[in-house]
């Protein structure tokens, strides 16, 4: 049994907007990441997916439900802890264009969490740097320049480098590798995966490639409108398109374009959108564009239940091909 | 005769920086061209001078880019307006950049076609409407009536889509139309591609870094790498038999559902 890192129960986060609505952006969502654990969370726009891990980083108030990191409840911390708490969980976000000033070099921004966190010299942070450096695959010239003088690939392997150098128990990428060249995409994430060998740190990684969850992941969650639909371990070699049971997680491999489809068959294409998370329809979010959807699929919304070993689907249809168990979800 | 066809071009910046040097390839009638490459291989800089829309200060310094066998490098600024949009429409990545967000988007669609057609308001928005919904986009007025902002990343590609091919130009650029759209939608618009060319007969060239997207489209597919195309091909050739080790990296680095 891993050591648990860090542990989501029942979050929901509800923003409440000009107009009185109220906006859900996560709904009672339960989620852990254990030592050694890379888990994908995947999932289209407005799914609520940046929300959650945004709320795990502590940068997102939670409107209900707690938060553990190693067993202790971190919900609402600040202060002291919360900065100990930064050193830990380290979150590299979508656009690396806003996280190092723009006034700042990249070595020195690179130096800083040495100097802050384990008050190193100059010296022993500008080696240090210099090492976060090499690591993501950037030359020594790259320490002496501004933000504006790379490109949003080369800014990304900084922020990584950044994120990496602590050492920290939990890494959080929101589509951290989404803007990258594919051939640089795929060494960061081997990088990923080989500090994580080194280090035993769990990583939660959003990601809408499910290919790239389905190489790297040890457990996929799916996200829709606020609520996870689906979650599955993985095991290696296992394919997501043969285990997966949830209509939307179904629809998006098979939307999935892939240099190895045969361009004269079709492929699944599910019509419509996503409803907005402020009319969170009554029963299941994904009913009105689901193919195998039933009639009480519009008034009654499927709880996750457990249809396999570390696998669990909210869906009617998915229970019953699986005869589900009746047991409450824990994760 | 070909649609497209670039020979030997070379364009330059000022400053003397070739973002793309010696290019040369055909577009059949009626085919689609997927031209794929990572970011700085040039790929958009091709595409932009076809249609003549390079930043300031980057001209076509060499070569010559034949569109139905007329060079284009030859027409004035007026008889280049003439074909842009008409005979040859472009949509870009994100709509929301040059969709005016402060104008309702069937006023901006009603402005673009009535440069190109004289046709009275109602006969405009009557085309507009059968467009919309020839791109499966539900309630065409009410799309009409919005703002930009008012709509999903997918609606508004499907919008730019839309306006581009209201005119039935013959040549369709697209520049990375899929890469900000979430996966079903990309779907969407990939297939709604497909089905365009079906019906239309519209030839595209398709500038992607997405290989699985271009696989899907393409009838030749060109690999761009630091400004030069290092490879070109039929589909089958380039995904399935690919000569240069640099389009075998990309194929392979692209991790695919089992």
């Amino acid at each position: 049994m891993e050591k648990q890192i860090l542990k989501l129960s029942h979050v929901t986060r509800e923003f409440e907007l000009k107009s009185g609505e109220k906006l859900r952006a996560v709904t009672d969502v339960s989620l852990s990441v254990g030592q050694g654990e890379f888990v994908f969370v995947a999932g289209e726009s407005g799914c609520g997916k940046s929300t959650l891990v945004k709320m795990a980083a502590l940068l997102e108030p939670v409107t209900q439900g707690r938060i553990l990191f190693e067993g202790e409840d971190v919900t609402g911390l600040r202060g002291k802890g919360l900065r100990q708490y930064r050193r830990q969980v380290q979150i590299v976000l979508q656009d690396p264009e806003n996280v190092c000033g723009p006034r700042m070099k990249v070595g020195r921004f690179l130096m800083e969490p040495w100097i802050n966190f384990e008050r190193k010299s100059r010296k022993e942070a500008r080696d240090m740097a210099l090492y976060s450096l090499e690591r993501v695959g950037l030359s020594e010239e790259f320490f002496h320049r501004y933000p504006h003088q790379l490109s949003g690939g080369q800014l990304q392997r900084v922020s990584i480098a950044r994120a990496i150098a602590l050492h920290p128990r939990l890494l959080i990428c929101d589509e951290a590798t989404s803007a990258l060249d594919v051939s640089v995409q795929r060494q960061i994430l081997e990088l990923l995966k080989e500090h994580q060998r080194e280090t035993g740190y769990g990583v939660l990684f959003i990601c809408h490639d499910l290919a790239v969850a389905e190489a790297l992941g040890t457990r996929v969650a799916v996200m829709y409108l606020g609520r996870v639909v689906e979650i599955m371990e993985l095991k290696e070699g296992e394919s997501l398109k043969k285990t997966a049971r949830h209509p939307y997680t179904k629809a998006l491999l098979a939307s999935t374009l892939s240099v190895q489809d045969d361009p004269e068959e079709l492929w699944q294409i599910i019509s419509g959108e996503p409803p907005s998370p402020v009319r969170i329809p009554e029963g299941c979010g994904f009913c009105e564009r689901c193919v195998e959807r039933m009639e009480r699929c519009q008034k009654e919304r499927p709880e996750l239940g457990k249809v396999g070993g570390g696998h669990w689907v909210a869906c009617f249809k998915g229970h019953e091909s699986a005869a589900a168990e009746n047991a409450p979800f824990h994760d | 005769m070909n649609i497209l066809e670039l020979e030997n071009v070379t364009v330059t910046y000022s400053g003397g920086k070739a973002p793309a040097e010696h290019i040369s390839f055909r577009v059949p009638q009626k085919s689609i061209v997927a031209i794929v490459g990572e970011s700085g291989s040039g790929k958009s800089t091709v595409l932009r001078a076809v249609m003549g829309l390079l930043p300031s200060g980057g001209k076509v310094a060499e070569g010559r880019i034949l569109f139905e066998g007329q060079d284009l490098g030859k027409l004035s600024q007026k008889e280049m307006r003439q074909i842009r949009g008409k005979e040859i429409a472009m949509i870009f990545q994100n709509p929301g950049d040059y969709l005016n967000p402060r104008r309702k988007v069937g006023s901006q669609y009603l402005e673009t076609l009535g440069c190109h057609l004289s046709l009275p308001k109602d006969e405009r928005v009557k085309l507009a409407l059968k467009m919309l919904a020839a791109l499966k986009l539900p309630d065409g007025e009410r799309i009409m009536n919005s703002y930009p902002f008012q709509l999903s990343g997918g609606m508004k590609q499907r919008v730019a889509l839309a306006m581009a091919l209201s005119l039935s130009p013959k040549l369709l650029l697209a520049d990375e139309p899929t890469s900000a759209l979430d996966v079903t939608i990309q779907a969407q618009v990939v297939y709604e591609l497909l089905k365009t060319r079906q019906r239309l007969g519209t030839a595209m060239v398709i500038v992607t870094h997405n290989m699985g997207a271009a696989s899907r489209l393409a009838d030749y597919i060109g690999v761009m790498r630091a400004g030069k195309l290092e490879e070109w091909g039929t589909r089958d050739q380039i995904i399935k038999a690919p000569r240069s080790e640099y389009t075998k990296g990309l194929l392979t680095a692209v991790p695919t559902l089992k």
